[in-house]
């Protein structure tokens, strides 16, 4: 079978236009002005049962093209955005994926609605709507959506979000529902309000005249006055049924008519039932077989028809009947059916009609039908179609193997209802032996985290686990570790995941990947850096191996974040790089703000500033308040370094909002960690120690336990009596020299020592404090650090100027101008790093002057690349170098000092 | 009443079905009423497989007229 990680099945444009018209569609103007109202109203609402000519009516109504396409479905200047429903769109992700298309379609609105549900893990549609209404507002777009066979819904989550959709509607959105059923939705409260146009059974039925129009234009003469009347009365004007009556009368004379007439009036029966057999009876026998036996599929292709009968007739049979009339229409093709063949449905009336009388006829045939089309379908390795065939069989123990087979798959292409519907509807025996369905369908559950959903199929099957496989028992632990994670039991989780990888066969890469994922997240929670990074490091190895993309990512996201945690900021943006530009995935937000964060403290401002935005709005819509509180701490920290501190503190307010609404506990200890150093900077030490002690009371392991006692540390230096100096010094000391599991890293290892130096100055040891700080410069040269020194202040950058090493002169080029000024006042006759940068600045390459020039007149990259005919990274990468060379930060500087250099003028 | 709880049900539609018509509703007895209704009887494991069965008498365009619960099992 295909293995995961392909992309989300498309989306079929059939689903998103109108049906065509049918050619002798009676017209019936005073509905279809009624109808028309729809342009008018918030919410149309047309209910009424089977058969009543619902959807002809509504596109009849909406002039709608013969073609269906979309730039015919206009009237006046309103778009329709349709949507095609069917029992498969029965989960909220993929209605909402349908509706984000449709209405893309429609107003140019919607794309990234599509696109964000198209993955197995998507966000909640609710977050991604209030986004998209708003751009519909903005844009002042009117468009009437229209939701045919809504009844085939019954996800409770698409009629919350539907209700929420009418309530927040922008002027210029119409909402209109086709329906069997009238949806669970406040219609009373809309009603009231006079925000609901309803068209019902009693609207649509066919009146007598309508009824003799139609039956004259089927059988092409008119009908006697009797049989108008006799059909409409026994009918009661609905459409199916006097479509039915027409077929009837069609091959019979006119004592037939008469015949059938006096049945109709006599009204005993059901009337239906009695004409279904009527046309039945007047076909030729090999045709009337075709018919019920056909019957049996919701949909069928001539070759799949000729397959399970044993027949070569089946093209000629459906010509024929086609040709008759008989309620033949175009149907999508069943999923991953051989491609290249046409496939047809009945109306669903006419379907059920006939398949009664086949059950009749020939009983148990259904059966053995349907049995030869699900081997069909296997053979040809459409395992979803083989297993709706199966379901409709009612052949259990093939739908538990079709699902074993199968289901890992179906859950990555976000079918996970499907899976959960076809469990369900298995006999506690036979889904005993469809594990690996249960495990796949347990993944699905975790990735949309409905922890408590998971927990239920995980107790299920631990009663059964002496009869798994060796693999399956480890899937298991895996997932039962995860869960154990999420509930904050990290030292069962880690023991689970060790049982889960111990028992994970050597070739099963996919019960590997997901026991190393599980192990990781135990280390993580425990605060084992070092061990979460390897073993996710090996997850994101096998991830690969088994192209399991949404994993990978996730797997990348975490060592993103791991790796800023403990210094390693190169590391940190290259395993981030390859989600950069994949806004789609879920963990891509997540993956940029430790991207973000590790930049920044590289003080690439420039490519922090272009990545920020996008990465808030991502996490935004997928509601994420985890990487919400990163991205605002980098923000925060961000607006610290242009010198904005009102906004600074701004964007820590975001974080700590984020915070209060559900992050891990490292996480909201962190943020507090933050929003102390913040405080400090502000010169406020007693805010600081609010935070401090709110921080220190989630008792925290790992780097955030460590960020903690540095902020301490600098806490107690800012106060700066001797008993705090001597605290900050042995608080910085137990960091520097920690080492093991509990090794704080090169981020707060650095940290420590920056803080130690300045500890020292203060005590009077300025050359134990040059000593320390060189200490620091040299660790910090590797990965690029420079805005902990920057952060530490003037003194840092006095200390700095009497480091003599290359690197300090890089840093001390990032201080703000002030603080260099008063670090030369103060410690060096001279300003090394400007005198640095300008000895650097005739090493400028011809390329780099050429970007430094379009820097000064173009104002984003983007344009500096569409100058100069190179890609953005291309820019990227000269830009930095420039920075360097010339011992700027920000591109304002590098053309203020291009500027006095002399640079930019005309050569 | 549990919605998961089996439980026998009587729905009763207008007009007497036929075979091809009570095919559609396996499970079930028809029973022809004199007043021109008919009568499906059957045991259904919980209140899904009712909804099911109304789902279709609607979707046959049958006017339901009455459902009840006969027996719990």
């Amino acid at each position: 079978m295909r293995r995961h990680g392909r992309a989300p099945e498309p989306i079929p444009r059939a689903k998103l236009r109108p049906p065509p018209l049918h050619p002798r569609l009676v017209s019936r103007p005073g509905l279809e002005a009624r109808l028309a109202e729809a342009w008018r109203s918030p919410v149309t609402l047309v209910s009424a049962p089977a058969g009543f000519g619902k959807t002809s009516a509504v596109v009849a109504a909406l002039r709608v093209g013969e073609d269906g396409e979309f730039s015919q479905h206009q009237v006046g200047d309103r778009p329709v955005a349709w949507v095609a429903l069917d029992e498969r769109d029965d989960d909220s992700p993929r209605f909402f994926r349908l509706l984000g298309a449709s209405l893309q379609r429609a107003t140019g609105h919607g794309a990234e609605l599509e696109r964000a549900l198209a993955s197995p893990q998507s966000p909640p549609p609710r977050a991604l709507l209030t986004p998209l209404l708003n751009a519909l507002d903005e844009a002042d777009a009117r468009v009437l959506v229209c939701l045919d066979d809504l009844h085939l819904v019954t996800d409770p989550r698409v009629f919350e979000d539907l209700a929420f959709l009418v309530e927040h509607a922008p002027p210029g959105l119409r909402l209109m529902m086709v329906t069997r059923a009238d949806p669970p939705l406040p219609l009373h409260r809309w009603r009231a309000r006079g925000q609901l146009l309803e068209l019902r059974a009693e609207d649509l039925r066919l009146r007598a005249d309508e009824a003799a129009a139609l039956l004259a234009a089927e059988l092409g003469r008119p009908p006697g006055d009797a049989t108008a009347t006799a059909v409409q009365r026994a009918t009661e004007g609905w459409a199916a049924g006097v479509w039915l009556a027409a077929l009837a009368l069609q091959g019979a004379g006119r004592p037939d008519e008469r015949t059938i007439v006096a049945r109709l009036i006599l009204g005993e029966g059901f009337a239906l039932e009695y004409l279904a057999e009527e046309v039945l009876a007047r076909l030729s026998g090999p045709l009337a077989a075709f018919l019920l036996d056909t019957a049996a599929f919701d949909a069928f292709a001539p070759e799949l028809v000729d397959a399970v009968r044993g027949s070569d007739d089946a093209q000629e049979r459906l010509d024929e009947a086609r040709a008759r009339g008989l309620f033949l229409q175009p149907a999508h093709a069943p999923p991953g059916a051989p491609v290249g063949l046409a496939w047809w449905r009945y109306h669903r009336l006419f379907r059920a009609l006939l398949q009664g009388r086949g059950r009749v006829a020939a009983p148990g045939r259904e059966r053995n039908l349907l049995r030869r089309a699900a081997d069909w379908f296997e053979v040809h390795d459409a395992h979803e179609a083989a297993l709706e065939a199966a379901l409709a069989a009612d052949d259990g123990e093939r739908v538990a193997r079709l699902l074993d087979a199968a289901a890992y798959g179906l859950v990555m292409d976000g079918r996970a209802s499907f899976v959960e519907r076809a469990l369900e509807g298995l006999p506690d025996g036979v889904r005993a032996r469809a594990p690996r369905a249960r495990l796949a369908y347990g993944w699905a559950l975790l990735l949309r985290g409905r922890y408590d959903d998971l927990a239920t199929v995980l107790g299920g099957l631990e009663g059964a686990a002496n009869a798994l496989s060796t693999a399956d028992r480890a899937q298991l632990a895996a997932l039962r570790a995860v869960l154990a994670d999420t509930h904050g039991r990290a030292d069962e989780a880690l023991a689970l995941a060790r049982d889960a990888l111990a028992a994970a066969p050597d070739g099963d890469t996919v019960t590997r990947a997901a026991a190393q994922m599980a192990l990781a997240g135990a280390h993580r929670e425990l605060g084992h850096a070092g061990p979460a990074i390897a073993a996710y490091e090996r997850a994101l190895a096998l991830c690969r191996a088994a192209r399991l993309p949404v994993p990978e990512g996730l797997a990348r996201a975490h060592l993103g974040l791991l790796y800023v945690q403990r210094g390693h900021l190169r590391k940190a943006t290259s395993v981030t790089m390859p989600l950069a530009d994949a806004a789609g995935h879920p963990a891509a937000a997540a993956a940029l703000a430790s991207r973000c964060s590790a930049l920044l403290e590289q003080d690439e401002r420039e490519a922090v500033r272009s990545a920020l935005p996008e990465a808030t709005a991502l996490a935004e819509r997928a509601g994420q308040p985890a990487v919400l509180a990163n991205l605002h701490l980098v923000w925060s920290r961000l607006h610290r370094a242009d010198g904005d501190a009102a906004l600074a503190r701004e964007a820590l307010e975001a974080a700590l909002a984020q915070a209060e609404r559900g992050v891990p506990t490292w996480l909201r200890a962190l943020v507090a960690v933050r929003a102390a150093e913040a405080s400090l900077a502000d010169g406020d030490a007693d805010a600081a120690e609010v935070h401090l002690r709110a921080a220190e009371a989630l008792r925290v392991r790992g780097p955030a336990a460590s960020a903690l006692v540095l902020a301490r540390g600098r806490l107690h230096l800012q106060r700066g009596t001797p008993e705090d100096l001597g605290a900050a010094v042995a608080a910085a000391r137990s960091l520097v020299d920690e080492a093991g599991d509990a090794d704080p890293g090169d981020g707060v290892r650095i940290g420590a020592l920056v803080l130690l130096a300045l500890a020292q100055a203060a005590q009077g040891g300025t050359l134990a404090a040059r000593a320390t700080l060189a200490r620091a410069v040299r660790r910090a040269e590797r990965e690029g650090f420079v805005r902990t020194f920057v952060e530490a202040g003037p003194t840092c950058a006095a200390l700095l100027a009497g480091v003599g090493h290359p690197y300090a002169a890089r840093l001390l080029v990032a201080f703000a101008p002030e603080d260099r000024a008063r670090a030369g006042a103060s410690e060096t006759p001279a300003d090394v790093g400007v005198a640095d940068a300008e000895a650097a600045s005739v090493g400028l390459t011809e390329r780099e002057r050429d970007i430094l020039r379009a820097l000064a007149s173009a104002n984003t990259y983007r344009r500096v690349a569409d100058e100069l005919g190179v890609s953005v990274n291309t820019v990227r990468f000269h830009v930095k170098n420039v920075y360097a060379k010339l011992g700027v930060g920000t591109r304002l500087e590098a053309v203020d000092r291009a500027r006095q250099l002399g640079w930019l003028g005309e050569r | 009443m549990a919605p998961t709880a089996a439980r026998t049900y009587e729905i009763r539609v207008e007009r007497h079905l036929g075979p091809a018509a009570a095919a559609l509703f396996p499970g079930f007895d028809v029973r022809h009423e004199a007043d021109g209704s008919s009568v499906l009887t059957g045991a259904l494991p919980d209140q899904a497989a009712l909804h099911g069965a109304l789902a279709l008498v609607r979707d046959l365009g049958l006017v339901l007229t009455e459902v009840r619960v006969v027996a719990g099992a």
